[in-house]
C-alpha cells in the first residue's frame, strides 16, 4: 500500500467531503488496513484491561493518518463518515461469508415480539439491517446517514450530529424514527429477498 | 410505498411522536382526516416505535473490531488474510464440507468454518501443516491421536470429529464452537472477577479430566486454547493435536514457551502433570490478568523459563485475591512434578466454595468416579475421636470373647482332637473293618447335628440344658471322613461332601465320628463279587469302637433299611452311658463277615427322604426371600449394565478393578477350598474352579457398572471413601476413618445379634438358647478353612452391602424420600433378622444390630458398610478360644491379627499424621 502524507488525506477528505467518489475509493483502503491495525495492536497488547472503544480507535486512526496539526473539525467529520463506512462493510462482507444458505428462499424472521432475535445470529441480523438500511437510504438519505454513523460507526448521538451539522435533538429524532422503520422493514422482510450469498471472488 | 407516501407517513409519524401517548389518537383523527390507510401506516409506525426500544443494541464495534482483526495474521507483512486464504466460502471439499469462511490461521495451519453437507452442521476444519502430511510415522502417531480424542465427550471440551484428507493435505473436523478464545477475553477485559475466574478453573479442571481419563495429554494449554462460547461456557479445544504437530516441525514452535511445563522445555517426557502446570499458569492468567513469565522476545522468556525463577505472587496483582488460589497455583507451578496436585480434580476441589461434587450434582450431572473420589472430604478424624474409636474396638473384641464362651456351640462341644488326628482315626477303622486297598482319595470335614440341639432346645427347658454337650455323645458336632478307591468327583462348588458324590463304588467307605473320636456310623460299599459267603460276623469291635457297653444293648428287630445289599443283619436297643436318658437304636450290617453297615439312631432321627421336607417356615420364607432378591439384582442389573455402558455412564475402571480383585478372591478360594485329585480330572476340576470365579467376577462387574453409577448421581457421598479405595488410595484419611467406623460397627452387631440376643434373656430366666455356630465346616478345618473363610468373608461383606445399599436406592427410587426408604428398609431388615432369632426376646437386639448397619451406610457410605459387615464375618466365622493351645487355636489368633491390624491401620490413617499428643506437653519451653 502506498504510504500516503497526512496533506495528502486531508486533501482527499476534503475532496469527498465536495462530493468526489474517487477520493472515497483512494482512501477506503487507507482507512481499512489503519483501523485494522490499530484494532489488532490494541487486542493484542500486552497490558490487559484495555476494551476497544469505537471512537478511540477511529481518533487514533485519525491522528495516525491525517496528523495533530492539521486537526480540522470538517476533516475529522469526513474521517468519521468514512471509517463508518469501513466497519459496515467489513461486517457485511464477513457476514455474506458466515450467513449459511439453508434457511430456505433467505427469508429473515424477525418476531415484533423478540428483538433478542439480534443477538442470537449476528450474521443474519447484519445482513439484514443492512438490507433495510438500503432501502431507508433510498428514501431518506439523512435517516442513512445517521444510521451509518451510529450502528457502524459507534458514533454517540452527539458526535453524530457534528458529523452531520445537525442538531443533537434532530439526531435523537430522526434516530429514534430511523430504528422504528428499520424494525418494521426487517419485520416485513425486504423487497430483495432472493439475492445470492456471498459471492466467489 | 412509494417515496413522496412514505415521507408523508414519516412526517406524521415524527409529529404524532411529539404528543403524549394518550393523546396520538386525538391527533391522528385530526391530522389524517378520512384517509384511513395513511393512519393504520401512521399506527403501525408508532407500534412499531414502542418496541425498538432496544432495538440495535448489539455491540456491533465490537464484532466489527474483532472481525477487523481476524484471522489472526502469521507474519505482519501478510496483507489480507482472506485474500490468500486457499478455499474461498462456498469451496465444497470432499462432496461434504461447504467452506463458509476462514477463521484463523494457527500454528499448525488455516483453520476454516465449514458446513457439514452430510450431517448439516456447522464445523471447524484444521489444516495440518504440510510438514506433517509428508511425514508417515507422524502422520500415524497423529491419526492415532485423533482416535483417541474423537471419544472424549465432554462439555467442556471441543469435540473432535475426524480426519480427512483433501488433495494430499490432512485437516481434522471438529466441533465449531461460536463464541471467543479465553486470550482474547483476557486481552480485553484483562482478570476475570473472581467468581467468575473460579467458575471458569473448575470448568477447565472438569474438561482437562475428560481428556486425561483417556489417556489424552493436552501438551499446549493455553489461553488461546480455550474458547468461551455463547453462554460463557469454557470449551477445551486443540489437546493432543497441536502439540504433535509442532513435534514433527521443531522450527514452528505452536505454541509458546510461556505455557509450557519446566519438563516439557527440557524435552522430557510429558504426563497429565505437565498439563497441570500449564493449568496452573491459565489460572494465573485468569486470576490476575497477567502472565506468569512474560518478556518482551522469544529469547529473554527462553531465558526466564529456563532460569529458576518463580512468578510474582498474584496476591501482589490482586491483593483481595483468596490465599486458597494462590496457594492452588503455586502448587500446580511446582517444578518438581510429583509435587504437583494428583489430577485436574483435586485442583478443582482445592479452589475456595470447591466442592465439585456439590456443584455437579446442582447442575444435574452425574459426577465421574475420578471427581467422586477427589471430593474434598478430609475425614481425617480428630485425635481424641480416633483413640475413643480404637479403644472401643480394642473392647468390644475382648468383650466378643468373653461373650462366646458360653454362647458358641464349639466352646461347648469338646474339640481336644483336630481334624487331621480324627482322620488318621477314621482310616484306621475303615481299615480294621474292611480289607479295602489302601484308597486313592479322601475326603473329610466337620457337620452339625442341628436335629440334636432342636431336639434338645424342644425337650428340656432346664437352665443347665446345653451341659450335656460337653460329653460328646450324642454328637453335636460331628467328623465325617471319606474313602474311595477312585477320585471323588467333586460337586459344582468343587467339593466332596458327606454325601456327595453319592456312595456308588465297591469299596467306598463313610465314616462318622463324635469330636472325641467315637464311632458314630459307618457305610461301606460291598464288593461287586462274592467271595466268602459263609463267613460269621463279630458286631463287638463296633461296640467297642463307638464308645457303647454292648452288655447293656437289647437285640431288637431291624428297623431301618441299610443302604448297601448287606448278607448279615442285626439291630440293638440301649443307651448312651453318659446320657441314660437318651434311647438309641442301632442298625448294623455286614458283607460276608466284614461290618459295612453301622449307625446309632437317636430318637430325632428321621428317615433322609423325610428329613428334607421338613424346613421350617421361617427358613422357606427366607429362603424365598432371599433367592427372590438375589434373581432380582442379577437380571436387573445386566440389563442397567448394558444400558448404561452404552450411554458411557458406567465406571469402567472401577468395574474392573473389582471384578479383577474378586477374581483373585475367588481363585484364591477355589485354591484352598475345592477338593483336589491327582488324576486328569484336575484339569476339569480347574476348569470348573476358573468358571466359577468367572462367574462370580462377572456378577460384581455387572451389578457394579449397573448401579454404582446411579449411586453416583444420586448419593456421591456414600461412595466417597469407595471410590479412592477402588482407586488405590489406602492411606486415605477418609478410608481410614470408614473402616475403623466400620470395625466398631461391626463388632457391636455382632454383639447384639449374636452374644447379647443369646445371654441377656438367661438373666430373666429363659432357658439358654441354641448355642450359636454357623457352618462348622469352614470353622474348624485348620488354615484351608481360614483361607477359605477370609475370602468368602471379603465376598461376603461386599455382596451384602452392594445390596443394602441397591435396595437403599430402590427404595429410594420408588418412595422418593431418602429418609423414608431408609426407615422402610430397616424396617425390612430388622423383620428379616428377627426371623433367625428364636425366642421374642432376640428381636430387640437384632433391632439394634440392623440399626447399626443401616446407620454405617446411610450417614458413612458404602465403604463403612463393607467394613461393619466384614467384621461381623471376621468375628462369627472364626472359633474364639481362651485356650492358645488348642488345635484350631491358630484361626483364632490370625483372625485376631486380621482385625487388630485392620484396625491398627484404619486408625493410624485415619489420624492424618496429626500427633496423638500435642507436641508442646513434651517440648521444654512450652
Amino acid at each position: 500500500m502506498p504510504e500516503m502524507s497526512p496533506q495528502e488525506v486531508t486533501q482527499l477528505l476534503a475532496d469527498w467531503g465536495r462530493g468526489d467518489r474517487s477520493a472515497l475509493d483512494r482512501l477506503f483502503p487507507l482507512v481499512h488496513s489503519e483501523l485494522r491495525r490499530i484494532a489488532q495492536r490494541q487486542m493484542n497488547q500486552e497490558r490487559a484491561g484495555h476494551t476497544l472503544q469505537a471512537t478511540a480507535l477511529v481518533n487514533e486512526a485519525y491522528l495516525k493518518l491525517v496528523g495533530q496539526q492539521e486537526f480540522e473539525w470538517q476533516n475529522r467529520a469526513h474521517f468519521f463518515a468514512v471509517c463508518a463506512q469501513v466497519m459496515r462493510h467489513i461486517l457485511i462482507d464477513h457476514a455474506r461469508a458466515h450467513r449459511r444458505d439453508k434457511r430456505g428462499g433467505g427469508a429473515i424472521q424477525v418476531s415484533l415480539n423478540d428483538v433478542a432475535v439480534i443477538a442470537a445470529d449476528q450474521s443474519s441480523t447484519v445482513l439484514a439491517l443492512d438490507e433495510a438500511l438500503r432501502q431507508l437510504e433510498t428514501l431518506d438519505s439523512q435517516k442513512g446517514k445517521i444510521v451509518e454513523l451510529r450502528y457502524f460507526g459507534g458514533l454517540s448521538i452527539e458526535e453524530t450530529a457534528e458529523v452531520l451539522s445537525i442538531s443533537p435533538r434532530t439526531v435523537r429524532r430522526e434516530w429514534q424514527r430511523s430504528k422504528a422503520w428499520l424494525y418494521r422493514m426487517i419485520s416485513e422482510g425486504t423487497e430483495n429477498e432472493t439475492r445470492p450469498l456471498a459471492k466467489s471472488r | 410505498m412509494k417515496p413522496d407516501r412514505w415521507r408523508k407517513v414519516d412526517e406524521l409519524f415524527e409529529a404524532a411522536l411529539e404528543h403524549e401517548p394518550g393523546r396520538r389518537a386525538a391527533f391522528l383523527d385530526q391530522a389524517c382526516g378520512s384517509d384511513s390507510d395513511l393512519r393504520r401506516e401512521v399506527e403501525k409506525m408508532l407500534d412499531f416505535e414502542k418496541h425498538s426500544e432496544d432495538f440495535i443494541k448489539t455491540d456491533v464495534f465490537d464484532i466489527a473490531a474483532r472481525l477487523i482483526t481476524q484471522p489472526p495474521v502469521k507474519t505482519p507483512t501478510t496483507s489480507d488474510s482472506i485474500d490468500d486464504a486457499r478455499f474461498i466460502p462456498g469451496d465444497v471439499l470432499l462432496e461434504r464440507y461447504r467452506i463458509v469462511g476462514l477463521l484463523g490461521r494457527g500454528g499448525m495451519g488455516e483453520v476454516y468454518r465449514a458446513d457439514d453437507l452430510k450431517l448439516k452442521q456447522a464445523v471447524a476444519l484444521k489444516f495440518l501443516p504440510a510438514s506433517l502430511s509428508a511425514d508417515g510415522a507422524a502422520l500415524a502417531r497423529f491419526y492415532k491421536e485423533v482416535s483417541v480424542a474423537r471419544q472424549i465427550s465432554h462439555r467442556h471440551v471441543c469435540r473432535v470429529y475426524d480426519v480427512s484428507e483433501f488433495q494430499g493435505e490432512h485437516f481434522i473436523s471438529m466441533e465449531y464452537v461460536r463464541g471467543e478464545e479465553l486470550s482474547s477475553l483476557l486481552k480485553r477485559i484483562g482478570r476475570l472477577p473472581q467468581d467468575k475466574a473460579i467458575d471458569v478453573s473448575r470448568q477447565l479442571c472438569a474438561g482437562l479430566a475428560a481428556v486425561h481419563e483417556r489417556g489424552v495429554l493436552h501438551r499446549d494449554l493455553k489461553p488461546a486454547n480455550i474458547m468461551l462460547d455463547e453462554h460463557g461456557e469454557v470449551r477445551i479445544t486443540d489437546f493432543g493435536i497441536a502439540a504433535l504437530a509442532s513435534d514433527v516441525d521443531r522450527r514452528e514452535m505452536s505454541g509458546t514457551p510461556a505455557y509450557m511445563s519446566p519438563e516439557q522445555l527440557e524435552g522430557r517426557e510429558l504426563t497429565p502433570k505437565s498439563d497441570i502446570y500449564s493449568l496452573g499458569l491459565v489460572l494465573y492468567e485468569v486470576f490476575t490478568g497477567k502472565k506468569a513469565f512474560e518478556a518482551s522476545s522469544m529469547q529473554d522468556l527462553l531465558r526466564l523459563r529456563r532460569s529458576d525463577s518463580t512468578p510474582t505472587s498474584p496476591a501482589q496483582y490482586v491483593p483481595e485475591l483468596d490465599p486458597l488460589i494462590e496457594r492452588v497455583i503455586f502448587r500446580c507451578l511446582e517444578r518438581e512434578p510429583s509435587k504437583r496436585p494428583a489430577s485436574t480434580l483435586q485442583v478443582a476441589a482445592a479452589l475456595p466454595g470447591g466442592d465439585p461434587l456439590a456443584a455437579a450434582l446442582a447442575a444435574g450431572e452425574t459426577p465421574s468416579p475420578e471427581m467422586v473420589a477427589a471430593a474434598p472430604k478430609q475425614g481425617g478424624l480428630k485425635p481424641a475421636v480416633a483413640v475413643t474409636l480404637l479403644a472401643a474396638a480394642v473392647v468390644l473384641l475382648v468383650a466378643t470373647c468373653l461373650l462366646s464362651r458360653s454362647t458358641t456351640l464349639y466352646q461347648q462341644v469338646p474339640l481336644n482332637k483336630s481334624p487331621e488326628v480324627l482322620k488318621d482315626r477314621a482310616a484306621e477303622l475303615v481299615k480294621k473293618f474292611g480289607s479295602t486297598p489302601t484308597p486313592l482319595d479322601t475326603a473329610y470335614g466337620i457337620g452339625l447335628d442341628r436335629d440334636y440341639l432342636k431336639y434338645v432346645h424342644d425337650s428340656d427347658q432346664s437352665p443347665g440344658r446345653w451341659n450335656r454337650l460337653s460329653s460328646g455323645q450324642p454328637a453335636a458336632i460331628y467328623f465325617w471322613y471319606r474313602q474311595s478307591p477312585r477320585p471323588f468327583e467333586v460337586n459344582d462348588g468343587g467339593q466332596v461332601i458327606e454325601d456327595q458324590p453319592a456312595q456308588d463304588l465297591s469299596g467306598m467307605t463313610t465314616v462318622t465320628l463324635d469330636t472325641t473320636g467315637r464311632l458314630r456310623s459307618l457305610n461301606t460299599v460291598p464288593p461287586a463279587k462274592s467271595s466268602n459267603p459263609d463267613a460269621t460276623t463279630d458286631w463287638s469291635p463296633l461296640f467297642v469302637e463307638s464308645g457303647l457297653d454292648q452288655t447293656k444293648f437289647q437285640p431288637a428287630p431291624n428297623i431301618w433299611t441299610p443302604p448297601h445289599q448287606t448278607t448279615t443283619r442285626a439291630a440293638w436297643d440301649g443307651s448312651y452311658p453318659d446320657a441314660p436318658d437318651l434311647k438309641v437304636h442301632i442298625e448294623a450290617g455286614a458283607f460276608e463277615g466284614k461290618p459295612v453297615y453301622f449307625e446309632i439312631f437317636d430318637a430325632w432321627d428321621q428317615p433322609r427322604d423325610a428329613q428334607v421336607s421338613i424346613v421350617r417356615y421361617r427358613q422357606r420364607v427366607l429362603v424365598v426371600l432371599l433367592l427372590t432378591v438375589f434373581i432380582t439384582v442379577v437380571v436387573g442389573s445386566s440389563l442397567l449394565a448394558l444400558r448404561n455402558v452404552k450411554l458411557g455412564r458406567g465406571d469402567r475402571k472401577g468395574a474392573f478393578r473389582l471384578a479383577a480383585f474378586m477374581a483373585a478372591v475367588f481363585f484364591v478360594r477355589w485354591v484352598f477350598w475345592s477338593h483336589h485329585v491327582s488324576n486328569e480330572a484336575e484339569a476339569f476340576n480347574f476348569i470348573a474352579g476358573v468358571q466359577n470365579t468367572l462367574a462370580w467376577t462377572f456378577f460384581f462387574w455387572v451389578v457394579y457398572l449397573a448401579f454404582e453409577p446411579f449411586v453416583r448421581r444420586r448419593w456421591p457421598d456414600r461412595i466417597v471413601s469407595w471410590s479412592r479405595l477402588l482407586a488405590g488410595g489406602f492411606r486415605d484419611p477418609l478410608v481410614g476413618r470408614d473402616i475403623l467406623i466400620g470395625a466398631v460397627f461391626g463388632l457391636g452387631v455382632v454383639i447384639c445379634n449374636f452374644y447379647l440376643a443369646n445371654a441377656v434373656p438367661r438373666l430373666f430366666g429363659y432357658p439358654p438358647g441354641i448355642p450359636w455356630m454357623d457352618s462348622p465346616a469352614t470353622q474348624l478345618l485348620g488354615i484351608r478353612s481360614f483361607a477359605f473363610g477370609i475370602t468368602q468373608q471379603i465376598f461376603g461383606a461386599l455382596l451384602q452391602s452392594f445390596m443394602l445399599l441397591f435396595f437403599l436406592l430402590l427404595l429410594f427410587i420408588i418412595l422418593r424420600r431418602e429418609r423414608i426408604a431408609a426407615v422402610v428398609l430397616t424396617l425390612i431388615m430388622a423383620v428379616a433378622l428377627s426371623l433367625t432369632h428364636e425366642t421374642a426376646a432376640g428381636v430387640p437386639f437384632a433391632c439394634i444390630a440392623v440399626l447399626l448397619l443401616m446407620w454405617a451406610l446411610y450417614r458413612y457410605g458404602l465403604l463403612a458398610l463393607v467394613s461393619t459387615i466384614f467384621f461381623v464375618h471376621l468375628t462369627i466365622f472364626f472359633p474364639i478360644t481362651s485356650d492358645l493351645s488348642a488345635w484350631y487355636a491358630a484361626d483364632f489368633v490370625l483372625a485376631s491379627i486380621v482385625c487388630l491390624a485392620l484396625v491398627g491401620f484404619a486408625f493410624y490413617t485415619s489420624l492424618a499424621g496429626q500427633p496423638l499428643f500435642r507436641s508442646s506437653i513434651f517440648s521444654d519451653n512450652a
